[in-house]
């Protein structure tokens, strides 16, 4: 039962994270305010063009293409990238290291135990807002099937990122300017306010070479409606990326590690 | 006539806790229907003070001396009673009194960390309202007093903390205070830091004629520091006078150890009580009250029976006095109020 | 004293303050720095966003990229005017619940006051570089938009100052306001950086009522496209009425201060 102890760290987090849920009582209020605005932005911008559906999606497929990106994106708070950061400067990284387990593996499954019950609350207050402002979706088999594949590997691809990011800090005093850029990259090529597919053609075919899309916006834009091609691009992009992305965290993280060791901390 | 500067009658203080069951379904039933209790940290305490008096104010954790020097100083306002504190109403007229009194608490820092102490003064002397000219006096003034002068331009964050303790003292000065509040000065210092403090406090007592109102743990502190003791405990003052008349009635044993080369079994010294013997020491406790003569007994017996290695004499911790003091007079305060038992009420944690 | 040079000191005061955090701040000078250019690259961003929108789109309901420019100027000054000097404002609810304002209450000065001038957000200079960059690149600057600018900013910023002290001061009453506090600032950020003529009936409602962004982002956006004295008259208003709000409530609220100690058994 070696792995039973990972699924343990992930139980820890879900509980941890059960018990604020007042907390997230009120960021889901937020959510469904900031859905609100965005139906109310689309709608006016197809009217203001006289569209109906640009590149076959309608509004509603818009909206809950934002529901679901913001909806994951959110699931993997607390950010996985300033807890590592602070253990790497705290020294706990050093100490946890002579612990019997892998610590890239524990922080993880750590990140899984929180995405669960966030998800949870995020899709279903962020949906909640959907359904009132635009509708049920229209959820194909297929496309429920590519977004749920497309969606597990984005919180793979987005924890290795972050990790590496969060594994800077042996390097450099402060890891919050990588931090920024990186979520401002998610928030213009992650399609949280604006998805990809409305984006002025050149720039999307530039853009869709980027991680950040590969990350949240790909199974949302996948779930909305089904699409082979670029089901097969995203989840090429996701394998190429994650596999850059988890080189990377290891590599960062021993040297890291090394580092300590020769310097003493 | 009223030369008082401080005058307190029948302070009372009552807060309202939240009561919480455990557990998920306690949160919830707490937020429907929220029950309280009702909490006397201060119940009914009384005392004058005369300007220059320095006084220790003295207790165990809870006992309601945070909460009345809070009342004193104007940032909680009483449930009832009166105080005047430097001729004003601490609740009504906190600004006023702020320019009267001055305040350092041992645990929290009014000096910005990353910058030098000076850069403070600065700051404070801007809210306080002191004109230039004043300031660069005072200033002078302290940091020659303290000694602070070679690290008045470091970053705090650099100082040792002793040098720190020092730096806020200052800060609390510059305004010129009739009143000095000190909340656990020394707390966390060494030996050494902990003499200086002392002197300097005692020092400005005694050229300014600034009054000295100090909690502390540290009986050290008390002795050398005040010449008046005041004891609260479950918020009430059960002891007010002088702090050699304190020591006389409270302080009531001393603890002598001995360290002997020899076997400690042929002991026979009938001076005090043995209350712990091993192989080489041996543990013996004295009335205090016994003047100096039972230690002389004690050590005359011993030098001339044994040989010693070393001698420890110790007097007991301020929270063993206060026990002491507690367990002597059991039925202290329960003549006039119904609301105080036996049994100390513990202090429910609010999360 | 009179009221105006009680007014004057209190200003100086203030941007003494500032001028210390700041350079309590520099003490550490990369950390700076990051702080302030992460802040620039984050509005950026968010203006490339919109860039990028109406690139796809030439307008929504005849608003532009030039009008977001403008409400994004506006939007970012004021808050940076809030947050350089009265940041403590937005940390009223953890002052609180931490006992912290006995060391404010130990001083011969307003409280509220004190406590939001004696904090400053070392990235809201990122803010106010990034309000002015986007102004003078984006919109046509003349004399006069320049002059609406600053004074709709300094207005909004009284507005979102009022918003942010009462929002706090439920610490007060309610322990555990912190995030819910936060959550509510968060909405109103979020409001003033749509195209603003999206909002209309409900959601016009609550920027107005609930979340005031009308007043923080709405106004202050029109009065530099087109000035109109009513309009700045209302603005105005809105920011006299917030600011006193604000004050009349914290000194309400304090009254029920309970200090920390008791809560807290410390060793």
């Amino acid at each position: 039962m070696r792995y039973s102890k990972y699924l343990s760290v992930a139980k820890i987090n879900v509980t941890e994270r059960l018990h604020h849920s007042s907390n997230l009582a009120g960021r889901a209020l937020v959510v469904m305010v900031r859905i609100w605005i965005f139906t109310t932005l689309y709608t006016a911008t197809y009217r203001t063009i006289h569209a109906t559906t640009i590149h076959g999606i309608d509004v509603a497929g818009i909206v809950w293409m934002l529901v679901f990106a913001q909806s994951f994106r959110q699931s993997g708070w607390p950010n996985t990238a300033a807890i590592i950061e602070t253990e790497v400067k705290s020294g706990t990284l050093a100490y946890s290291i002579n612990r019997p387990y892998s610590y890239l593996l524990f922080h993880f499954w750590s990140y899984f135990g929180r995405v669960g019950p966030n998800l949870l609350i995020n899709i279903g207050s962020a949906a909640l807002a959907g359904i009132i402002f635009v509708g049920w979706p229209s959820i194909s088999l297929a496309s429920a099937g590519a977004g749920l594949v497309l969606l597990a590997m984005s919180f793979v691809l987005d924890f290795f990122c972050a990790c590496a990011i969060g594994l800077l800090a042996f390097w450099t005093e402060d890891t919050s300017a990588f931090q920024w850029l990186y979520f401002k990259g998610q928030l213009i090529f992650g399609g949280l306010v604006l998805p990809l597919a409305l984006f002025p053609d050149a720039l999307r075919r530039v853009a869709e070479w980027l991680p950040f899309p590969a990350m949240f916006y790909s199974p949302a834009r996948l779930l909305v409606s089904y699409d082979g091609a670029l089901f097969k691009w995203f989840l090429l992009m996701q394998v190429a990326w994650t596999s850059v992305a988890i080189l990377m965290a290891v590599f960062l993280f021993r040297r890291g590690v090394r580092n300590v060791e020769m310097n003493g901390g | 006539m009223n030369a008082r500067i401080i005058e307190v009658r029948d302070l009372r203080k009552r807060f309202r806790a939240k009561q919480k069951q455990a557990g998920l379904r306690g949160s919830f039933t707490a937020l429907v229907r929220p029950e309280f209790r009702e909490i006397e940290a201060v119940s009914g305490i009384s005392f004058d003070v005369n300007p220059g008096e320095r006084i220790a104010f003295i207790g165990p954790n809870g006992a309601g001396k945070s909460t009345t020097i809070k009342m004193l100083t104007g940032i909680l306002t009483p449930t009832s009673g009166s105080i005047r504190c430097a001729g004003y109403d601490p609740s009504r007229e906190r600004k006023k009194l702020a320019h009267s009194i001055g305040t350092v608490f041992g645990q929290k820092s009014q000096l910005w960390y990353h910058l030098p102490a000076v850069d403070t003064y600065e700051l404070f002397a801007k809210i306080y309202e002191i004109p230039r000219v004043q300031y660069r006096e005072r200033l002078g003034y302290l940091v020659e007093a303290f000694e602070i002068a070679p690290f008045l331009a470091t970053p705090v964050r650099k100082l040792s903390l002793g040098e720190r303790m020092r730096c806020e003292i200052v800060a609390s000065l510059l305004h010129r205070p009739s009143i000095l509040f000190l909340d656990e000065p020394t707390i966390g210092l060494d030996v050494v830091a902990k003499l200086g403090i002392r002197e300097v406090i005692r020092e400005l007592n005694e050229r300014e004629g600034v009054t000295i109102f100090l909690t502390s743990h540290d009986a050290g502190d008390i002795e050398s520091l005040a010449e008046r003791t005041m004891v609260v405990n479950h918020g009430r003052l059960m002891f007010d006078g002088a702090t050699e008349a304190f020591r006389a009635q409270f302080i009531s044993t001393k603890t002598v150890e001995l360290h002997l080369e020899e076997d400690t079994h042929a002991f026979a010294c009938r001076v005090g009580t043995v209350t712990q013997k091993s192989k080489h020491s041996i543990t013996i406790e004295l009335a205090a009250d016994a003047k100096s003569e039972a230690i002389e007994e004690l050590l005359s017996y011993t030098v001339e029976h044994f040989t010693v290695r070393d001698i420890n004499i110790f007097e007991p911790p301020m929270e063993e006095i206060i026990r002491r003091m507690y367990a002597q007079v059991p039925k202290w305060h329960t003549t006039n109020d119904r609301s105080v038992d036996t049994t100390p009420e513990p202090i429910p944690l609010i999360s | 004293m009179l009221p105006w040079k009680h007014a004057v000191k209190r200003i100086r005061l203030s941007l003494y303050f500032t001028r210390t955090n700041i350079l309590a701040a520099m003490e550490f000078r990369t950390s700076f720095i990051v702080q302030v250019i992460g802040m620039l690259v984050n509005d950026a961003a968010v203006a490339m966003l919109w860039y990028i929108f109406f690139q796809s789109f030439p307008g929504v309901n005849g608003w532009g990229w030039q009008d977001t420019a403008i409400l994004m100027a506006t939007s970012t000054l004021s808050f940076s005017f809030v947050f350089i000097f009265f940041k403590g404002a937005g940390d009223i609810a953890v002052i609180v619940r931490q006992g912290e304002l006995d060391y404010y209450l130990a001083f011969p000065a307003d409280v509220l006051w004190h406590v939001s001038a004696s904090r400053s957000r070392i990235d809201a200079i990122g803010d106010a570089l990034f309000a002015f960059g986007i102004f003078f690149l984006f919109t046509p600057v003349t004399f006069v938009t320049f002059a609406v600018f600053l004074i709709a900013s300094l207005a909004a910023a009284g507005v979102m100052y009022g918003f942010t002290v009462v929002t706090q001061s439920l610490a007060f009453y309610t322990p555990n306001i912190e995030d819910a506090s936060r959550d509510l600032f968060e909405l109103l950020l979020g409001f003033s950086f749509y195209p603003q003529n999206i909002f209309t009936g409900g959601i016009r409602a609550v920027t107005i009522f609930v979340i005031p962004a009308f007043f923080t982002a709405t106004i202050p956006h029109r009065l530099i496209a087109h000035f109109a004295w009513p309009a700045l008259g209302v603005l105005v208003l809105a920011a006299i009425i917030a600011v006193t709000v604000a004050i009349l409530f914290f000194r309400y609220s304090l009254r029920r201060y309970e200090s920390g100690n008791l809560m807290v058994t410390r060793g």
